[in-house]
């Protein structure tokens, strides 16, 4: 499946220092390590195609320099753009080598960052660069040149990361989509909002993508395009310097190849700001540790896995191979060693016909509040699309927010208690990426309702991986694993103990 | 419950409200606002069909409160 790609570093140097990397276990930073990445195998894949924690383990040992990596991937990008549309704002050459070989003369000294130094990341175009012009596919803010940098982006320059350029985003992060192409199937959509971040993953444009969520916008587009999307717990990333669409709802996150990945960036970026009074009161996070322990026959032993009734909402899903899929998804499960439970979970309750209900309320006063100004001055600036969103807050009485925000309140309480049967919950998703021109085939049953807004309205953090590839259409499978808030480190668990003896996530487009 | 909005009955009832807050024509919902208006209404009815002093309270947090 792996497409046959060629890079700046020759195939034989690759493969000798991949097998260099075999032979000795990655330490971090620390000055008393207290965990290590098992070895990386050897493999034929391009730098572009590593995972984040291959080619940071290559990288720390000076086998594989920022430098050979950013040379790889502004070749992947030349060859790959003109043909998926990822980027809004891909920067300049020389600033990517320079960052590159700034990480690298780092390295040299001794100063080694962490695991994401000399990463190559994207930003979805709602994240605030300061000196970059960030617009949000918006005409609101044409031209709009921040003078700081989002907090998250901060932390990744800290983290010594490459940043390539800002990617493609549907208007501030909901209304007219951003046309890229869908990495796997050209006449397929990507989904959104955070499209560039999705496809520019998927192309192995760059190692991370960083996007957002608010009812779906990190979870779908992963899942469209093969790839694991983190939304983690609410206020585990901070929003600070991130365009908003309802801060209630807003959750910035990474889109990556795996859920070690994903762990990684959010180790690096989330945490405690107090720029952001919705952060959470963690210092730093360390989810990755216990992804990277030694290898055990019965990973999930004593994790319990729930997995939703048979009628229940969550598998009221239109495509019989996602649920296929999921099923076989349960059995790999169970062979890990994990107690499988089924539940059932109180997503609608009599009188709740959807979460829209309250889901639309919040989202359209959130976005009102924050966009009223611009919608009595310049509501030509906006896409008919968005202009609704906010004119809809706009028009709603003040009461109209508080009653949804009660409701929102009573449904969360009931349905979070689905964990006090699971540790984790783990569930299909909805359908496969839909065509962009629209007519899809029929399908044998409607969709029960949104399977990702869920996890936004609760805070509970969910993860989108990768579970095999449709026959009948050829296009990525996908699951959620979700955890209560606040239990980020088990959905990663699980999730990369399933990527560990799947394998699903590694495959790459043949582009 | 009263009759759900359509998006055209919606648009009307925004043209009236608009009158209050200082819209113009061309500031005016034209999508979606028909299901915020009924998805208002449930929630209305759903708090409503409830014993008032058991009604929950706004999210304040956006994260349980219980969260450690």
């Amino acid at each position: 499946m792996n497409a046959a790609g060629r890079t700046a570093l020759t195939r034989r140097s690759f493969v000798k220092a991949a097998g260099a990397a075999a032979a000795a276990p990655w330490v971090p930073m620390s000055r008393q390590p207290r965990w290590t990445i098992p070895p990386v195998e050897p493999q034929e894949v391009p730098l572009y195609d590593l995972e984040v924690w291959q080619a940071a383990d290559l990288i720390r040992r000076r086998i594989v320099s920022p430098v050979e990596l950013a040379e790889a991937t502004l070749e992947r990008i030349a060859e790959t753009e003109p043909r998926i549309g990822t980027f809004v704002n891909q920067y300049p050459a020389d600033e990517i080598m320079a960052q590159a070989e700034a990480a690298e003369d780092e390295i040299a000294a001794g100063r080694y960052l962490g695991p994401l130094h000399g990463i190559t990341v994207g930003l979805k175009d709602i994240y605030l660069t300061e000196g970059k012009v960030t617009e949000g596919n918006s005409g609101l803010y044409r031209g709009f040149t921040p003078s700081f940098d989002a907090t998250s982006v901060a932390r990744l320059k800290a983290a010594g990361a490459v940043i390539v350029g800002k990617v493609g985003t549907s208007e501030l992060a909901t209304a007219d989509q951003w046309p890229a192409k869908n990495p796997w199937d050209f006449d397929r959509v990507a989904g959104g909002s955070s499209t560039g971040s999705a496809t520019g993953v998927a192309a192995s444009q760059f190692m991370v993508g960083m996007g957002t969520c608010t009812g779906g916008s990190i979870r779908g587009p992963a899942a469209n395009c093969g790839i694991t999307g983190l939304k983690p717990t609410y206020g585990a990333i901070s929003l600070h310097g991130v365009l908003p669409l309802a801060w209630s709802m807003d959750h910035p996150g990474p889109m990556v190849h795996s859920a070690r990945d994903a762990a990684l960036v959010l180790d690096a970026v989330g945490g405690e700001d107090p720029l952001d009074p919705h952060s959470r009161k963690v210092t730093r996070y360390r989810t990755a540790e216990a992804l990277f322990r030694e290898p055990r026959p019965n990973p999930l032993e004593r994790v319990v896995v729930g997995v939703p009734a048979e009628d229940d909402f969550l598998m009221g899903v239109p495509n019989d191979e996602q649920l296929g899929a999921f099923g076989e998804a349960v059995e790999v499960m169970r062979s890990l060693g994990a107690t499988v439970r089924t539940v059932r979970t109180n997503v609608l309750f009599p009188g709740l016909t959807s979460l829209s209900s309250f889901y639309l309320v919040i989202r359209s006063a959130e976005v009102g509040a924050y966009q009223r100004h611009n919608l009595l001055t310049q509501p030509d600036n906006m896409s008919e699309a968005y202009r609704s969103r906010v004119a809809s807050g706009v028009l709603m009485p003040g009461h109209a927010y508080v009653q949804a925000q009660r409701v929102r309140r009573h449904w969360r309480d009931q349905f979070l208690t689905v964990f006090d049967e699971c540790d984790v919950l783990i569930h299909p998703a909805d359908d496969i990426a839909g065509l962009v021109e629209g007519e899809d085939p029929p399908r044998p049953r409607e969709s029960t309702g949104s399977k990702t807004n869920l996890w936004n309205l609760s805070g509970a953090p969910a993860v989108a991986i990768p579970t095999g590839f449709s026959e009948v259409e050829g296009m990525p499978l996908s699951m959620q694993v979700a955890a209560a808030p606040g239990r980020d480190e088990i959905a990663l668990i699980v999730a990369d103990a399933f990527q560990q003896v799947t394998g699903h996530h590694r495959a790459r487009p043949a582009l | 419950m009263q009759t759900p909005y359509t998006d055209e009955a919606a648009l009307e009832h925004a043209r009236r409200l608009a009158e209050v807050v200082g819209l113009a024509e061309n500031q005016l919902p034209t999508t979606v606002f028909a299901d915020v208006l009924n998805g208002l209404a449930e929630c209305e009815a759903i708090l409503a069909g409830m014993p008032q002093q058991e009604t929950p309270p706004p999210i304040t947090k956006h994260v349980p409160e219980w969260l450690p």
